[in-house]
């Protein structure tokens, strides 16, 4: 197949796990034959590895992570985020020509112009496939400010495909906004990739150091302070504890502080981001995997790759990720507060709690039934399912669906400049 | 619009219904006659000029739509309502009445991004840009309702009915009127201070003003008129210029229906329905206007001949049910496709 790949991101690129599982799974489809080729926004900062044959970095991205844009937001910019960016449009139609995908494989596309890009592949009658892993239609259906929402409302409902949502718990936060939706909506796990790791052999004795590792964003909803906060109890208490977090995020200033005032500094670390094998090797010399996580985290590739290295997650009841991995069996989880999380680590070191069963079965299922050339399969088959989907002429001539999205883009301007 | 809704709905019988979407203080929907409701949609922001707001009710009226025709297509409704026809997949027909508010529709085409541009004369394809992809449906107006109703058969006034605005002409009307001819001026005020001018240059004519007359009071006007007379002007009488005066004319319609022959000046679409010297006059300047109406004022039966021949071409060309078949099928043939 002749996959056109489009992200907001894309590695080295990137915001959380949504760039990362894009990649991986692109390269995915590629060691299988497929020709993908990545449609993707200008690079930001410019690291290594942005310029790549593969890669077509043309897009605008009218972001909103970047510190730097905190507090600048105006409505015309989120416009262009969510509704419409005509230089994209533009983009996009200059890639299809030029590369006559059989399907269109679409990642997170907030930031983009993301409505108007469906659209025009929807006008255009080319196959698509979303990959969710966050709550983009959410975010595209119901960011509550003026006209804006009511453009979605207006666009939304007409976008029919196929969703993979990586959770049911995501399909439902989005069809509890009104997002619901429409055509063929599955269900599909997140994954680990690279070279599966050996099978542990050596399992936490209860009494000695309890070595924690957290990978991922370091800001509030991950539930650091949670994690700081339960670890500063133990340490208090004498238990013998220490964490190490792999990531990096705008509060890691914040949560490195908290850490220095509650005494951690001997037990916890922050190590900033590193590399897929070096985090790999990390957390299997880890014990637990701490995810205090908020509840409606759609998955998350980090539970996983955790307990594929043998090092159990200890995850928030209710997370996306305790659908697919069960409470008690593969993973444990924990009400997502520090009383919570601070006697699940007491009953673990105290032996009350034993690791070994539940890493052991963890690891084995993920390896067996999460690696990326198992998802894949089914990845694959819903691609090809679009790509063979008998398909109409297009709507209407590519100069129109510019000219329509320039229209409603003005249309916009003018009614958002007033909000 | 509401004539050319009503003509559709008979043309199509129980198989059509049209819904006719106009701001309203307050969301409600009332029928308006067999197969035509008005939903009436609340304008955001609220009480915005004309063709600033947006209504966004809209967008759940159009669920159950097979075809959306937006009219007063170049103002920001008349653009959101567009786009959203398009995104729904409907046709989507547009129609400019003059007065838009909004440039970048224009300028971008849209007259040949949707399906099908509808212009009610060949003036108001020109203002569409004479595209190909203009149809011109002439007319629309009821001449069932619309016919002679005075018992009399006298006609001893002369009459002009329309919006009270500078560029309907009605100064120049008043400067043509000759001495001894009645006249009556009926319509909505548009512009207070132009009102006041029409009344200081009514002064020693005998001109009265009626104000909002409905449908019958209006037929009755028609009934009795010599002459119904559509003076607009391309230049008004503080200079402003207005490139497409007329776009369709449909008072003149309404009242040769009615039998009285029509006198138009030369401007926008209003020669196009006046064929000069039969169904009544079409005239360059405030002479040719005042040598018409004393014509006109002088001739009783001349006035009666051009009447009889003027409704005799509205039944032919122009009267409702022949434009509401030719929309319809317009209609069919996009929604078909």
């Amino acid at each position: 197949m002749r996959i056109l790949t489009i992200s907001n991101l894309y590695p080295p690129e990137r915001f959380g796990g949504w760039e990362l599982g894009c990649k991986q799974m692109v390269d995915e489809l590629r060691r299988r034959g497929h020709d993908v080729r990545v449609l993707t926004s200008t690079p930001r900062v410019f690291e290594d590895g942005a310029v790549n044959g593969d890669v077509v970095r043309l897009m605008r991205l009218e972001e909103s992570w970047d510190p730097a844009l905190i507090g600048t937001d105006t409505p015309l910019r989120r416009s262009r985020r969510v509704l419409v960016e005509p230089h994209n449009i533009e983009i996009l139609h200059q890639q299809l020509d030029t590369f006559e995908p059989d399907v269109v494989y679409v990642w997170n596309l907030l930031g983009l112009g993301a409505l108007a890009l469906l659209l025009a592949l929807r006008m255009r009658r080319l196959p698509w496939v979303v990959h969710l892993m966050d709550a983009m239609p959410l975010n595209l259906a119901s960011v509550a400010f003026g006209a804006h929402v009511r453009f979605a409302d207006m666009l939304f409902p007409v976008l029919e495909g196929t969703w993979i949502s990586c959770s049911q718990s995501l399909l439902d936060e989005n069809a509890a906004a009104n997002a619901v939706l429409r055509g063929n909506v599955v269900t599909v796990s997140n994954w680990i990739s690279g070279p599966r790791p050996a099978m542990r052999t050596h399992w936490y004795e209860p009494g000695s150091t309890l070595r924690c590792a957290y990978s991922g964003q370091i800001f509030t909803p991950k539930g650091i302070g949670i994690m700081l906060e339960s670890v500063g109890t133990l340490v208090a208490e004498g238990l013998p504890i220490e964490v190490d977090l792999y990531g990096d995020g705008l509060e890691r200033f914040q949560y490195e502080s908290m850490a220095l005032q509650l005494g951690l500094s001997d037990v916890v670390r922050f190590h900033g981001q590193v590399g897929q094998d070096a985090l790999m090797s990390a957390l299997a010399a880890h014990d637990v995997f701490l995810f205090p996580t908020e509840m409606r985290e759609p998955f998350g590739f980090a539970p996983l790759e955790a307990a594929a290295a043998g090092c159990v997650p200890l995850v928030t009841g209710g997370a996306g990720v305790t659908e697919w991995l069960v409470s008690g069996v593969h993973l444990l989880t924990v009400r997502r507060d520090a009383a919570h999380l601070t006697d699940a680590l007491r009953r673990i070191i105290d032996g009350t709690l034993p690791l070994e069963p539940v890493g052991r079965r963890g690891q084995r299922v993920v390896l067996d039934d999460f690696h990326i050339e198992v998802v894949a399969d089914k990845v694959e088959a819903l691609l090809q399912a679009e790509a063979e989907r008998p398909r109409d002429a297009a709507e209407m001539s590519w100069r129109d669906i510019g000219r329509w999205a320039r229209l409603t883009e003005l249309l916009a301007d003018s009614l958002l400049a007033g909000d | 619009m509401l004539n050319m809704a009503k003509a559709v709905a008979f043309a199509g019988g129980d198989g059509v219904t049209v819904e006719i979407i106009s701001p309203a203080p307050q969301a409600a929907v009332r029928s308006l006659g067999p197969g035509v409701t008005l939903r009436g949609v609340p304008m955001s922001p609220a009480g915005a000029a004309y063709g600033e707001g947006v209504s966004w009710e809209f967008v759940a009226a159009l669920e159950s739509a097979d075809l959306i025709h937006v009219h007063q297509v170049f103002t920001r409704m008349g653009e959101a309502a567009a786009i959203a026809g398009r995104m729904r997949g409907v046709p989507v027909c547009i129609t400019d009445h003059g007065g838009g508010t909004r440039t970048v529709g224009r300028r971008l085409g849209l007259v040949d991004m949707v399906d099908a541009a509808i212009a009610y004369s060949r003036c108001g394809a020109t203002a569409l840009g004479d595209s190909a992809n203009v149809t011109v449906i002439e007319g629309g107006v009821d001449a069932e309702f619309f016919h002679d109703t005075s018992a009399s058969g006298v006609r001893d006034r002369f009459l002009f009915v329309g919006r009270i605005m500078p560029h309907k002409g009605v100064d120049l009307l008043l400067r043509a009127l000759p001495d001894d001819a009645p006249l009556t001026v009926a319509g909505t005020v548009a512009d207070a201070t132009y009102l006041e001018l029409l009344h200081e240059l009514a002064r020693g004519h005998d001109v009265s003003f009626a104000t909002n007359p409905n449908d019958v009071e209006l037929r009755d006007l028609y009934s009795s008129a010599i002459a119904i007379v559509q003076p607009s002007v391309h230049i008004d009488v503080y200079g402003r210029v207005y490139q497409y005066p007329e776009l369709m004319g449909l008072v003149a319609l309404e009242g040769m229906a009615c039998g009285a022959p029509a006198v138009v000046l030369r401007t926008g679409a209003l020669p196009e329905y006046v064929d000069d010297g039969l169904t009544g006059f079409v005239v360059d300047n405030e002479a040719q206007l005042r040598d018409r109406l004393e014509l006109l004022a002088a001739d009783p039966e001349l006035c009666a001949a051009m009447g009889r021949a003027a409704r005799e071409r509205v039944l032919t060309l122009w009267d409702s049910r022949i434009a509401g078949e030719r929309m319809l099928r317009l209609y069919r043939r996009l929604a078909e496709n």
